[in-house]
């Protein structure tokens, strides 16, 4: 490291803590602050907003899914038994033949 | 109130309510509102989207939307309702913690330059090796140690990634526990918070009801014996035995004396007094429920402290197995391997989830399990012990006939039977009270202190006459009343399938209350699946007189039946069968019951009996149907059987895990990851559901 840059690093150490410290710190600033704060928790309100849409619409799916395979099921049932008959009054008409 | 039907499905139906925001508050006093409704099974909302989600009954759809559209947060009906705590807040709070961590993970590995993940990873982990060295400190081999071990070596090694993962999931898994722990407290603390309404305070015309609302500090209340203490107060007259379980935990009764300071929520054993308030109604109590729970151990299972025992046995082993493995093959990179997997962790975390989560579904089940310890005896006991009354018989006995004696009218006899059964909770008494109601048969108090002898009966004095009220037992032979000459005949004909409550006025028989108490229907099927689920003894005790109880044992189809028991005996019965070896269930309701509640392995009372019985209990189910006992049986054996199987697993995979690592098939983060996600995928198994709808279709 030469004289100019360690120089240059003394500076801006100085400035820092004179000028820099005193405007980090000033109303302005702080006022930065308070809306990035701001922006951040609503942000955040949006990330948990979206994270209960998609949990409300996964449920609704899983309902609407399990609506299906229910009516599904109950469908088949009733195909089956019409074919339990069928077959029972087939063999009736054998027998009485 | 505006909304819109956002999906539909066989029996649920979602709306969103038109409102930009919804409070904490708001969203509560809704759910509570649509919870109360009667076409609605279950109804749930969620506040950040302003969505209502409902099942409702059979064709019930149309009255759910119509009353939806009438409600207002400002209408009178929404003003009264009185809005249970819910852990709504506590929910928001974790949910947003849990999501905070993933995204966080999340935006740590895809956007921070590696210095910064390092440096990050670097004070995370501080905590896990500071108690890691504590753990070496004390000399103590425990799980935390492991975990440190774990951290630390990856990072020695330069692996951040893999450190950064096991501490993630390790995170991961501990919010979920205390997640699940602290909901846990809040819904027992919810179910066992205060449950009356009104009380009875002393005015200077005597005793008169009032809703708890309306009392104001200051006022005098009357609490009898078997009565919850509704309000913090001082005591001005009577002295009692105040059982404090529901405060301290203690189920030793203390004595108060006038002068003395109780609390709400306990409950008076013996005796009866006068007390005048001092603090109104508020949720102090729920708050001293929540921290009562909290201090006690109840909550604990024994297979849980088993579990956490076995994980502390078990760091030497792996420790000791990476040496080995080291010194076997020469190879750190397997050594590391074996150490990264530790049985332990995924142990003591899976065990009280699965705990947790079997009372969290017992509570949809109407039921309110106090410990997890008490799910363990339900799954291992082979005897159960009925009360008849109020358990096996519905707690709603009606008066079929009042016979009287000695000329009197018997208008007259149910006023005056009404007017001293008012004050006990005990459901003979209600079916008089009811009665005269019925009847238009209104009285002022015109008794003087009201005494009651558990079991036996009631006395007081009425215009100078002692009236007893009660059974054959205290009427005749404590007392000993008389029949009026020449009605002996009358007094042989009364009709014998009814209970009898025998009423004398000064020393001689007035009348005699006959009182249907009619058997659930669903009682004898309760038993018969009860033994078909492994329980070998079924006994019934009960007070009532011998050939009521044959006839009712006959009916239910219980093993053993006892007739005309003392509540001490009930409690010495429990006990010799406890002596025998056999873990005892005893189901109650009454005060007479509550001995033999604290005697048996596990007690439950049904939730409309005695406050007493409910304080005492380990376990209420709900009143409406039998059938909660068969499904608490079958929860508890599922739970006992997934906790087994979770052994099993946790064992075998990770037994698995260790063999392919000392191998060198798996790298140290390969194993490392599989664990912990192994870790993880159990515990979330432990939270799921026991029993699935098909198996609880017996309603």
């Amino acid at each position: 490291m030469n004289v100019y840059s360690k120089l240059a690093l003394f500076a801006g150490g100085a400035l820092f803590g004179s000028a820099g410290i005193k405007l980090l710190s000033s109303k302005d600033a702080k006022n930065v602050y308070t809306h990035t704060t701001a922006a951040v928790l609503r942000m955040k309100e949006c990330v948990m907003d979206t994270v209960s849409t998609v949990q409300e619409n996964a449920a609704d799916i899983l309902a609407s899914a399990k609506d299906i395979n229910e009516q599904r099921a109950a469908k088949e049932e009733a195909a089956a038994c019409g074919e339990e008959e069928t077959a029972a009054e087939e063999e009736e008409t054998q027998e009485q033949a | 109130m505006k909304f819109s039907i956002k999906h539909e499905s066989r029996g649920r139906i979602r709306v969103q309510l038109a409102q930009r925001r919804m409070t904490l508050d708001q969203a509560d006093l809704v759910e509570t509102w649509l919870q109360g409704l009667d076409a609605v099974d279950q109804a749930a909302v969620h506040e950040r989207t302003c969505c209502a989600i409902i099942y409702y009954k059979e064709g019930g759809r149309a009255a759910v939307l119509k009353a939806l559209r009438g409600f207002s947060y400002q209408s009178e009906e929404a003003a009264k309702l009185v809005v249970p705590h819910t852990s709504r807040a506590t929910n928001r709070e974790y949910q947003e913690k849990l999501v905070g961590m993933v995204c966080g993970k999340a935006v740590r590995d895809m956007f921070f330059p590696a210095p910064l993940r390092m440096a990050w990873t670097l004070c995370r982990s501080l905590p896990y090796l500071g108690r890691a060295v504590r753990c070496l400190w004390r000399r103590q081999l425990h799980v935390e140690l492991l975990d440190g071990l774990s951290v630390g070596i990856s990072m020695a090694r330069g692996d951040f990634g893999t450190a950064g993962s096991v501490m993630f999931l390790l995170g991961l898994g501990e919010l979920l526990e205390e997640w699940t722990h602290k909901k846990s407290v809040e819904d027992l603390a919810r179910s066992m918070s205060l449950n009356i309404d009104r009380v009875w305070v002393k005015t200077e015309d005597g005793e008169v009801q009032l809703p708890l609302s309306k009392v104001r500090p200051g006022d005098r209340i009357a609490v009898h014996m078997g009565g919850m203490i509704p309000l913090d107060s001082v005591i001005d007259e009577g002295e009692v035995m105040v059982n404090q379980a529901s405060l301290t935990g203690e189920s030793i009764p203390v004595a108060r004396r006038p002068g003395s300071t109780v609390y709400a929520g306990t409950v008076v054993e013996e005796g009866e007094c006068i007390l005048r308030v001092e603090k109104q109604c508020g949720g102090s109590r729920y708050d001293k429920i929540v921290s009562m729970i909290e201090q006690s151990e109840k909550l604990k299972s024994s297979a849980e402290d088993q579990a956490s025992h076995l994980a502390d046995k078990l760091v030497p082993y792996t420790l000791a197995g990476s040496a080995i493995a080291y010194l076997l093959t020469r190879n750190v990179t397997r050594a590391l391997s074996v150490l990264m997997v530790d049985f332990s962790c995924a142990l003591k975390l899976s065990m009280p989830l699965a705990v947790l989560s079997a009372m969290r579904e017992a509570s949809i089940h109407h039921a309110t399990v106090k410990g997890g310890k008490f799910l363990e005896a339900i799954a291992k006991a082979d005897t159960i012990v009925f009360d008849k009354t109020g358990t096996l018989t519905y707690a709603c006995p009606v008066v079929a006939q009042v016979v009287t004696f000695g000329g009197r009218e018997e208008s007259e006899m149910l006023r005056l039977a009404a007017c001293l059964e008012e004050h006990f909770p005990h459901s003979m008494a209600n079916a008089v009270v009811r009665a005269a109601q019925q009847r238009g048969l209104t009285h002022e108090e015109m008794h003087s202190q009201v005494q009651y002898l558990v079991a036996h009966g009631i006395a007081s004095t009425v215009k100078d006459e002692k009236v007893i009220i009660g059974s054959y037992h205290f009427v005749f032979e404590d007392e000993q009343s008389t029949i009026p000459a020449g009605e002996q005949a009358k007094f042989d004909a009364l009709p014998p399938e009814y209970s009898h409550l025998y009423l004398a006025v000064g020393g001689e028989l007035a009348a005699v209350i006959c009182i249907s108490d009619p058997l659930r229907s669903e009682a004898r099927e309760v038993i018969q699946r009860l033994r078909e689920l492994g329980v070998r003894k079924t006994v019934m005790l009960t007070g009532d007189s011998e050939r009521t109880a044959a006839a009712i044992a006959a009916q239910v189809g219980v093993d053993e039946y006892h007739a005309e028991v003392l509540p001490e005996d009930k409690a010495r019965f429990v006990e010799e069968e406890r002596a025998a070896g056999h873990t005892v269930i005893m189901l109650g309701d009454g005060i007479n019951d509550s001995p033999a509640l604290s005697a048996a392995n596990v007690g439950i009372a049904i939730s409309d009996g005695a406050a007493i019985a409910r304080e005492i209990a380990d376990v209420t189910i709900a009143a409406e149907n039998l059938f909660e006992l068969v499904t608490l049986r079958q929860l508890s054996s599922s739970l006992m059987n997934r906790i087994h199987s979770n052994y099993r697993f946790v064992i075998g995979f990770n037994g698995s895990l260790i063999v392919l690592g000392a191998a060198g098939i798996l790298l140290p983060a390969q194993s490392a990851m599989l664990h912990n996600l192994s870790t993880l995928g159990i515990s979330l198994r432990s939270m799921t559901n026991l029993l699935d709808d098909t198996a609880t279709g017996l309603r």
